[in-house]
């Protein structure tokens, strides 16, 4: 007898609730799993209650409405090492972190999927929008496309996902737009039809920046410097090199008579040089490390890459290098491409590989 | 699929002869019992009659009782109303680490206010040592809070010694006995306490309802104020309906307690005889001290407690663990830390407390899901 049951990952959100009704309509045996990340004594909360219980409510009552079992899976401990302790150090070393793209491999795809194997479901149901192509009959590995959505594409946030991983994930979303996700919610009474998206629920407070929140949780102190520009002239000071990234132009509280942006963030010195030459940002490639070989045809392929979230993804030539990094080489130079961000790499729509930036050329 | 209840010591369904007897005070006899006309008489009679019938399930008098909405509030009343009476004699607390939060919660407000408190440890059974207590006595204390029995592990406190100890330093005695009442007897005189809290909820009578035991002469301050119900010391209508129904299950209680004590030993030995002899890995956690006959806590030896929970559930089985909040958790209860338990014996504990409709099929069912889970 075929195996019906699955887990749908709940965020209290809308995607994910019409992803789970998707799944129970088609009769699954569908169990709605939240993860608690925050830690309970946290009292500077957006939604002024205790670990995002709010969204949390949000998430059983949509559990309830598709009469479905609801469950929490505690995973504060790897949130905090495997996220909050991995993005702080990623800015404590003069790089802008993604943190995003390493919750869904530790966390939605990985602690899940753990959680999967121990109650026997096939795999788990995200509100992603993606599209996962299970009808190849070469392989039983599943392939991953752009969802049909532009705006809403989520692959990116996909790109650290393994093979092992992708099989078993199931993202009902991607054939449909934000716009058909909501008028699904509202058909099916969905509590949370109105409701606002949740992303950065997990890690959201009230007037303070990511990296704010991170030194706060962390008990660490920001490291000031100077603003300077491309000949070593002092421009002005800041209060925390770990606040900026590459490319950054809002924020500097510097008036240099035409936009500024930030070229460089100086580890040593804790310096960060700003330019008005935006040419002073392009760059003609990177290598890229933690490789994630999806379905790459060769040791050496041109594919679009993408190095950012909401950026067009550009032609370049890939050269493995080892199993694990690759020489990326734009056909045309890239602004802004920054050290500790994500980057996706397409055939087409096709994801094909992910990987992490890690030197600039 | 069947289910299987086995968290008695979380909730108990209600009787029911108590919901018969609580009807009526819904739709038929619904006056407010400050009321003078006859309707809202009828109904201070039916309190009398509840008060009359708690106070017999603990040998009080009946004017020692005072009806609260729940067992936390009556846990709230007794240490902030004794605290903000006594505090110019004393600023000191003596507690435990194995107390119920709505004990434990409320004494950290204290301290937060200035009152220093001593909660002391148990032992590896999760028994507290009257000498420990007696140990952190200083001319500042006013009242030492010492649970009858363990909602986690089951056992059971040696009140009697604890209470002679308060007794003999004039200090104020306040014992929990939540989970204790219906599993084992309770008498204030015998306990010579001077403040019990009962819940309804864990005796088959309804949620909403709960009562502490006042000694003549104990004097409280109300957390309440407004219109002076039950003696001034605790204001608002009164949950006429809940209160009488806390009556009857307390009367039930009384009746079968011996019969009752019985039953829950015979389910629980046959319960932990079995779940040793098939499952290797299993421990019994308190096991070598008196606790109430109907709880068992049983270790499973490194499993994560919250997972285990889920596939019992999956399978019908409802049990706990103390996590610490209702969002679940992994962290191991903090009664179970405080019994200084190795770390293999912290993880992977679950609660089976047993009640008057549990079966023995429903103990073989049990087992035969736990063998299936853990002996992958």
């Amino acid at each position: 007898m075929e195996n019906k049951r699955i887990i749908a990952a709940l965020s209290g959100g809308v995607d994910s609730s019409v992803a789970a009704a998707i799944y129970v309509d088609k009769g699954y045996e569908v169990i709605g799993v939240t993860l608690k990340m925050k830690t309970c004594d946290d009292t500077r909360e957006k939604t002024k209650s205790c670990c995002g219980i709010d969204d949390n409510i949000q998430a059983k009552l949509v559990a309830e409405k598709l009469g479905i079992k609801h469950y929490f899976l505690d995973v504060r401990k790897e949130f905090k090492e495997k996220i909050l302790n991995y993005a702080w150090n990623e800015y404590s070393s003069a790089r802008t972190p993604n943190p995003c793209v390493w919750c869904n491999f530790y966390l939605k795809f990985g602690s899940l999927i753990d959680f999967a194997d121990e109650i026997g479901a096939i795999g788990v149901i995200t509100g992603h929008y993606a599209i996962l192509d299970r009808t190849s009959t070469n392989s039983e590995n599943v392939k991953i496309y752009k969802g049909k959505d532009d705006l809403k594409n989520q692959t990116y946030f996909l790109s650290a996902l393994t093979q092992k991983q992708l099989n078993r994930s199931y993202m009902p979303l991607g054939e449909l737009t934000k716009k058909e996700v909501r008028i699904m919610a509202e058909k099916l009474s969905l509590p949370n039809a109105e409701k606002e998206e949740s992303q950065d629920s997990c890690f959201g407070y009230k007037g303070e920046s990511f990296a704010e929140t991170l030194a706060r949780v962390s008990n660490s102190k920001f490291n000031k410097g100077k603003f300077i520009d491309a000949n070593n002239k002092i421009l002005g000071e800041h209060t925390g090199f770990e606040k900026f990234t590459i490319g950054q132009r809002k924020g500097l509280g510097i008036a240099l008579g035409a936009p500024a942006y930030v070229s460089n963030i100086s580890l040593e010195t804790h310096n960060i040089t700003l330019t008005t030459d935006k040419k002073a940002l392009l760059s003609s490639g990177f290598i890229a490390t933690k490789m994630n070989w999806l379905d790459f045809p060769s040791d050496s392929a041109i594919c679009q890459v993408q190095t950012r979230y909401r950026q067009e993804p550009t032609e370049a030539r890939v050269e493995k290098i080892d199993k694990s990094s690759a020489k990326i080489t734009f056909l045309q130079p890239v602004l802004s491409v920054t050290p500790g961000q994500a980057a996706a790499f397409y055939n087409g729509s096709q994801l094909i590989a992910g990987g992490w930036i890690e030197i600039i050329i | 699929m069947k289910t299987v209840y086995l968290d008695y010591n979380a909730t108990t369904p209600t009787d029911k002869d108590v919901l018969i007897e609580m009807l009526p005070y819904f739709d038929c006899h619904f006056g407010n019992p400050s009321s003078i006309h006859t309707l809202g008489q009828k109904c201070t009679h039916a309190i009398d009659e509840a008060r009359l019938r708690i106070s017999r399930l603990i040998s009080a008098n009946p004017d020692e009782i005072i009806f609260t909405g729940s067992g936390t509030e009556a846990n709230n009343l007794a240490l902030l109303g004794t605290a903000f009476s006594k505090m110019h004699k004393g600023s000191h607390i003596i507690s435990t680490q194995i107390e119920h939060s709505s004990v434990y919660e409320t004494c950290k407000i204290l301290e937060k206010h200035g009152i220093t408190i001593s909660f002391v440890s148990p032992d590896g059974n999760g028994t507290i040592n009257p000498r420990e207590i007696e140990s952190k006595i200083t001319n500042k204390t006013f009242l030492i809070s010492v649970m009858t029995a363990n909602n986690e592990t089951g056992a059971i406190q040696n009140i009697k010694e604890i209470s002679k100890i308060a007794g003999d330093n004039s200090i104020i005695m306040h014992t929990d006995a939540v989970q204790a009442a219906g599993k084992m007897p309770l008498n204030v005189n015998e306990l010579d306490v001077d403040l019990l809290t009962l819940s309804a909820h864990k005796i088959y009578g309804p949620k909403g309802v709960g009562a502490l035991y006042v000694k003549r002469g104990i004097r409280l301050n109300p957390l309440i104020f407004g219109g002076g119900q039950e003696k001034k010391i605790r204001a608002g209508t009164e949950n006429v309906p809940g209160i009488v129904g806390f009556g009857k299950a307390a009367e039930i209680t009384a009746q079968n307690l011996n019969k009752n004590i019985l039953f829950y030993t015979r389910i629980r030995d046959y319960f932990e005889n079995l779940i040793l002899l098939k499952i290797k890995t299993a421990s019994v956690n308190s096991k070598n001290t008196i606790r109430v006959p109907n709880t068992s806590n049983i270790n499973f030896n490194e499993q994560e407690n919250e997972k285990l929970l889920v596939k019992l559930d999956l399978n019908g089985i409802c049990a706990s663990s103390g996590s610490a909040c209702g969002a679940s958790s992994r962290e191991p209860s903090r009664i179970l830390k405080s019994m200084n338990l190795p770390p293999s014996k912290l993880y992977g504990s679950i609660r089976f407390s047993f009640g008057l409709n549990t079966t023995f099929e429903d103990i073989n069912y049990t087992i035969s899901v736990l063998e299936k889970i853990l002996n992958k």
